[in-house]
Order: structure tokens, then sequence, then C-alpha cells
């Protein structure tokens, strides 16, 4: 993306926190942390049955963390041309910037949820460099394996708007099957869910990697392979729409 | 170095939102998969059919034609906001401007942070932002409202603040599309004076529908017909040629008519238009009627009319009118004689001469009106007139006879 334009998207989202009043610094750092923390409160709750080697609002911590982050990557793309269409007018502009001018403002949310999850965790663990590292790490891999699939899905729900409520309402669901807010039953018939969902991939290997437990790696380097070669597609031919997509927004 | 060409330019639109979404979905087929899918549901619309042109730095350039004609496409296309669909189009500088007043303002941020905003996203620095900011801010002429949110300003004030940030910041084509047609006198004539000022150093491109200001604007002129240029020249032939062979043209087909013969064309012929309704002719009254129009710089009509008899009553007027309508129905003028007939006879004759007849370009229709008494007994269309432009600009509705006397009177010349 441009960087003269994500200066821009950066500025346009500070002066829009100050619109919203005095405390408006206060609210941006309070409003990402409310969901994460309305979740922690099912642990504490006892709601949920106990995990072994970890306690059971951190389990929820991490997993809703990371999908925020990878849901976002999904389904802002395809929110973004609506919102930012107006700039895309402009040369200066590209299509991955349209696609991607929603990065700046939820980047601020996101990273404070990244933080917000690693002192909860530090509070109540002792915490190697290494998996703290390992676990940004596989985060930012996942976000960027779930960001290349929401660029084709914003890209697709434009001419299949029925392709975009599909997924919005698949999300919906499958918060239940990726180990988000509470583990995946050992049934054995749900064991292809734990390769063929990468929500559950990347969440699952992320919160071992923070805990310093073992993860599967098949699984995780097939999504990520996934997710480079959608890349790298993309780098390739997203470009090309560009005309045709301008032609249909405007 | 700045410059812009443009050869065979072709601009589709589909229709309708669904179409689009067809195409859309086509080129994600091609581009992507590399699958050919025909889609015979498209319904296409040319907006703008094989433009070419060429303007160099210190040039204007203005699209002249009416609505629907091509004009601001061909700006979208020179903006980048659309893509042409065939031809080549070759833009180099930097392109801003105004398609629309105010667009691109975001109205929840002040005059000056949607100055620092265009700025920042043009990569201007800092040190050149502020110079930008005093000059934009002085130009506008918003006071302290230019620390103001954009939503709390009028209409005129947005077209202000719009216009001062296309001319103050540095694009090389500046593009203007009726932008000039609003706001008051004063801060148009300043608006003017600063376009003519930075024209020398930038491609500007015009669009409006008031031939004045095109004329005040630009070198060069292209008229556009239903996407097609059917002219491009001097702006004062341009404008003469769209108001003589486009703008009064009732039909809607395009026409590339020669320029130099486009004034020898003969007047389209005389049709019934409702708004000189009603016409008649009573035969107990009146056997025939005859007029000829001739028309230069004034209108000289020569009228007879044949009476069934030579007297009905002796003290009945023969009232005699030659109402002239515009295109749109509009009375301009009228010429009425309270009683032609002073003598006994049965044949009504004479000659009607207006020396001047002030008109403006356009189509126009003479109408003859007799009345016996208070009784019509005669009102029929007489012709259909052509009133041909020289390319200079009008002014309101009519042009008056008047002279101009300068310093001391002694360069008296007659307009």
């Amino acid at each position: 993306m441009n960087r003269k334009f994500v200066v821009f998207l950066y500025r346009h989202f500070l002066h829009s926190q100050r619109q919203e009043g005095g405390l408006w610094w206060f609210w941006m750092v309070a409003l990402p942390i409310v969901p994460l923390a309305a979740y922690m409160c099912l642990g504490f709750l006892k709601i949920l049955p106990h995990q072994e080697g970890i306690p059971r609002h951190l389990y929820i911590v991490i997993g809703v963390t990371g999908w925020l982050l990878f849901t976002d990557a999904i389904l802002q793309p395809g929110n973004s041309i609506g919102r930012f269409k107006d700039y895309f007018v402009r040369d200066e502009v590209s299509i991955s910037g349209l696609l991607g001018a929603w990065l700046p403002e939820r980047s601020v949310a996101l990273g404070l949820q990244i933080l917000f999850c690693l002192s909860l965790v530090a509070w109540d663990f002792p915490l190697l460099a290494i998996q703290v590292l390992s676990f940004v790490a596989l985060l930012l891999l996942g976000f960027a394996v779930f960001y290349s699939f929401g660029q084709v899905a914003a890209i697709l729900g434009l001419v299949s708007p029925s392709l975009a409520n599909l997924l919005t309402v698949s999300i919906r669901f499958l918060i239940f099957l990726s180990g988000v807010v509470f583990p995946l039953p050992a049934a054995e018939a749900l064991d292809p869910i734990r390769v063929i969902n990468p929500f559950y991939v990347f969440i699952d290997a992320s919160r071992n990697a923070l805990i310093g437990m073992p993860f599967d790696l098949v699984p995780l380097a097939v999504w990520c392979g996934v997710g480079l070669t959608v890349t790298l597609f993309l780098r390739w031919r997203l470009g090309r729409l560009t005309p045709y997509l301008r032609n249909y927004l405007f | 170095m700045t410059s812009l060409r443009a050869q065979n330019l072709v601009k589709r639109y589909a229709i309708s939102s669904a179409s689009r979404r067809d195409v859309l979905r086509r080129e994600i087929l091609r581009n992507w998969f590399g699958l050919r899918v025909a889609n015979k549901q498209v319904r296409y619309r040319e907006a703008v059919r094989g433009v070419t042109f060429e303007v160099a730095k210190g040039e204007s350039l203005a699209f002249i034609g009416r609505n629907g004609a091509g004009k601001s496409t061909i700006l979208k296309l020179v903006m980048g906001i659309l893509t042409a669909d065939e031809g080549r189009l070759e833009v180099s500088g930097a392109v801003g401007g105004l398609i629309e007043l105010g667009a691109g303002l975001d109205v929840s941020k002040s005059g000056e942070e949607n100055v620092i905003d265009r700025a920042g996203l043009l990569g201007i620095d800092d040190d050149r932002l502020q110079e930008f900011l005093g000059s934009i801010e002085d130009f506008a002429e918003l006071g302290d409202q230019f620390y103001d949110p954009v939503g709390t300003y009028s209409s005129g004030m947005k077209a202000r603040l719009g216009f001062a940030i296309a001319v103050m910041l540095p694009f090389d084509i500046m593009i203007c599309d009726e932008a000039l047609s609003v706001g008051d006198a004063r801060f148009a004539a300043k608006c003017l004076a600063k376009v003519n000022e930075l024209k020398k150093d930038r491609i500007f491109l015009f669009v409006s529908h008031s031939m004045a200001m095109v004329q005040r604007f630009c070198d060069r002129g292209i008229v556009l017909d239903k996407g097609v240029a059917v002219f491009s020249g001097d702006v004062t032939e341009a404008v003469a040629y769209y108001e003589d062979n486009i703008l009064n043209r009732g039909d809607d087909t395009p026409k590339i008519i020669d320029f130099d013969r486009a004034y020898e064309s003969e007047p389209a012929p005389v049709a019934s238009r409702s708004f000189l309704e009603p016409l008649l002719f009573n035969t107990e009254k009146v056997t025939e009627w005859h007029a000829e129009v001739g028309v230069d710089r004034g209108i000289d009509i020569a009228w007879s009319i044949n009476l069934t008899s030579v007297r009905s009553s002796p003290d009945v007027q023969y009232r005699l009118g030659f109402p002239v309508f515009g295109g749109d129905g509009t009375m301009q003028f009228g010429c009425a004689h309270e009683n032609v007939r002073q003598t006994d006879t049965e044949v009504l004759s004479g000659k009607l001469v207006i020396p001047r007849h002030g008109l403006h370009p356009g189509v126009y229709y003479v109408v003859i009106s007799l009345f016996e008494g208070m009784e019509p007994i005669l009102r029929q269309l007489v012709k259909e007139i052509r009133i041909s432009s020289t390319g200079m600009p009008y002014f309101g509705s009519y042009s008056v006879d008047h002279s101009w006397i300068l310093g001391n009177g002694e360069g008296k010349q007659d307009a």
C-alpha cells in the first residue's frame, strides 16, 4: 500500500477518534479490550471445562485474540471497498490499497488486543521471549493467510452478494469449531476439523506456542502453503482487475 | 513534461447495476482463471466514441456538448477514475481538479484538515504544506470558519474551499467540470483571474454549459455529440458550431457536419409546435394569405391577406400581429397593428420592418395573427427561422442596441 495513503489513514483514524470527545484516548484503548474482557468472564465463571495446563480465562482470551484478528482479516477487505472506495478514484491508491485501507485503523485495536492478551498471560505464566515471539509470529502468519482469503472473498463478494453473506454466517458458527472459547471435543469424528479448519489450526498453534506446549506443524505448514499460493496469485492477478473494479464502483 | 494525448478513446457503460456486475464477473473469470464467458445479457451504452485530442502545457481545452454527450466521461478518463475500453490515453503530469464541487471533502474535518489530507496524499512535505495552507485559506476567504468542520459550511463555502484546493495544489493538469457555475459573481471573477494566471503552466480542461464561460477560459474547443467529437478547433468556432448544429437541433441523431458548410445549411423544415396552438384559418372571412420573412440583423415580413368581402361591418377593425416564439414556446416579442385596413378593400397587405431583432442563436417561430374585432380569424405559422451564432458570447435573452462611450467620448462605438 502507498506510504502516503497509510499515513493519511492513520491521521484520519486519529481524527475520527478525537471527534469522540474528551475521553477519546480512553475509549480508543478500552473498546478493543472489551470483547476480550467479556469472554474472559466466561472463564472466571467456570462455566467451561478446565483445561490441562492453562487457566480457563487465559485459554479463552488467547483464542478470542486470534479469532478477532483472523475474522477481521477475512471480513474487513470486503467492508473496506464500501468504506474507502472514494479514495480509489486516485491513481495512487491501488486495488490492494483499497482492500487494505482498513488495516491502519484496525491495527491499533488488534495491536492493543494482542498486548492485552500477552500482559494477561504474563501475569499468570512465566513467559519466555521465544514463546512470545512464536505466538506473535503465528498470529501474523495466520493473519497473512486469512487476509489473502479475505481479499479473494471481497472481490468475489462484489459479483456474488450471497457469497459475502454466506461467509459472515459461516464465521458465526465456526467460532464453536475453532477452539476459541473451548477445545474441540475429543471425538474422532471431529478430527478432520483439526486439519481442515484453518481457524482451529492457527488458534490452537498460537495458543500452544504461547504457553510452551507442542503443536502440530503439518496442518500449519499446509495452510501456510495455501495462503502463500493465494497471496502470490493475488500479487500476480489482482492488479489486472483495477480498471474493471473502477468501472463497477463508479 | 506535462502533456495529454488521447487517440480513438471509446468508453462504454453497462446500463444496469446487474449488467455492471456481469461485466465484473466475466472479467474476474477471464483475468483470474483464464475462462472466457460470453454474456449476451449485458447491455452497453457508448458514452465516448472514438474521441481523439492532444493538449500541451499552457493550452486550455473545453469540451462542449449537451447532457450525455460524453464530456464528464472524458474528464473521468483523464483523471483515471474510469478506464477507456478502447483507444489510447497518455497522461503525463498530476491530474487534479473538480469533477463535482465539494467532492472529496470530508465533512467531519475542518477546511484546514481537508487541505492537509489532500496535500498528504499528494506527497507534499510539511514546509510546502504551510505555504499551501496559507494560500488556500486566503483564496477561499472562509475566515475563521476555515478551522470549522466542513459539514457546517454552506454550499458556496464548500465550493470556495474545493476550488481553492484545486487551483492552489500543484496539479499539472487541471480539470473543471461545471465548477465555476456556482458561487457569487465576485468569487467567480477571482477564480477566472486565478485560472488565467495558472493556465500558462498547466493544462486546463473545462466543461460547462455556459458558452460565455467556455470562451473566457479556453483557447480550443471540442464539440461532442452523443459521444462523438463532431468539431474540434478554435473555441469561438466550436461554440458557434455547437449553438448552430447541436444546441438547437430537435432530433437525437448525432451528425458529423463540416463546419464551413454548417452555416450554409438550410433551416430545418417547419414543424408544428403545440405552443403555437390554436392555429386557425377562418375560410368564411379569409380566402388566402401570404407572408414572406427575411432575416438578417433585422426581420422583414411582407404580407398579404385576401378577405372574402370588402366589408363585414364599417366599424370593425382588423388587428394584425406577428408574434415571435422561441423554441421553448416563450413569446420573445410581438409586433401588432391595431387596424391594418385603412380603406375598403378585399386585400390587406403591407410590410413589417424590424431593423434589429436582437435574438440570440436558436430556432424561432414567426406567427401571423389576424383579428376581426375581437374574433380571431387567422393564426398560422409563417416560418421557422434560425439565428446562427457568431461565436461571440451572449448574455441574457436578447441583445439590445447599445453603444459604448469610452474615455472622453472619442471612442464611441456602436455594438
